[in-house]
């Protein structure tokens, strides 16, 4: 899937995910359709909501992707060996959040955490004005923790570990 | 197998397209002939199956026999 050839020369990220309590997660090719697809998750404008999604009100986008994978070889007497890429396992996503305890979003990624097994699709929605480039990912939530210690605002963390493979771009 | 089963079966996949793509074998002239419309998993799928399985046309050379007169 390639990545959509537009330039947001300064940008607003956020994270949205699917509202339902027991969605069904966008199939891999669907997560590179922005139309009736990533558009029902993010809405059809900058920052608007759409009908199937919500935001995650979270502190900043972690870096996503994926992680170095190689493998390499030792030849006696050689200094170096090939690095060869092998196949690399997608990013988890560690994110933090300020605790609200009657958000509907944080008390939906809660209960996928409860869960562990909740697949549901993510969106990070880059927006510069009227132009939105998305990249849409399926994943499940882990670690789920809060930290209220009396010295700052209680805030909640998790990791949302993307499944392997799913993922796509698209654009308004 | 016919094109509209291979869309389905990348377009319901929530596996890697990529290695479903490469794994389906279908009739390339049909191929080459497909449309969808764009921006939908069709086009997705269609644009995967045209990555992996069209077929380049083939260049016949005709092979000179050598000259072996002095």
């Amino acid at each position: 899937m390639s990545i959509p050839a537009k330039v947001l020369p300064g940008f607003a990220a956020s994270l949205w995910m699917q509202s339902a309590a027991t969605p069904t997660p966008l199939t891999t090719a669907n997560l590179s359709v922005w139309t009736a697809q990533v558009a029902a998750i993010v809405g059809t404008v900058s920052n608007g909501t759409g009908a199937n999604g919500m935001a995650v009100p979270v502190e900043a986008i972690p870096a996503f992707g994926q992680d170095d994978a190689v493998a390499s070889f030792g030849v006696a007497g050689s200094r170096q060996s090939d690095k060869i890429p092998v196949q690399a396992a997608p990013t988890s996503m560690t994110i933090t959040a300020a605790w609200n305890p009657a958000d509907t979003a944080l008390l939906q990624i809660r209960s996928d955490a409860y869960s562990g097994v909740v697949d549901r699709t993510f969106v990070v929605a880059a927006v510069e004005g009227a132009n939105t480039v998305a990249y849409a990912f399926n994943g499940r939530v882990g670690q789920f923790q809060i930290d209220s210690a009396p010295g700052a605002e209680a805030k909640c963390t998790f990791t949302i570990h993307p499944r392997g493979n799913q993922f796509g771009w698209s654009n308004n | 197998m016919k094109i509209s089963d291979a869309i389905e079966a990348i377009v319901t996949s929530y596996g890697d397209i990529e290695v479903v793509a490469r794994s389906l074998a279908v009739d390339a002239g049909e191929l080459a002939v497909a449309t969808a419309q764009p921006d939908t998993a069709e086009a997705i799928a269609l644009a995967m199956l045209k990555k992996y399985n069209m077929t380049a046309p083939v260049v016949v050379v005709e092979e000179v026999a050598p000259d072996i007169t002095e």
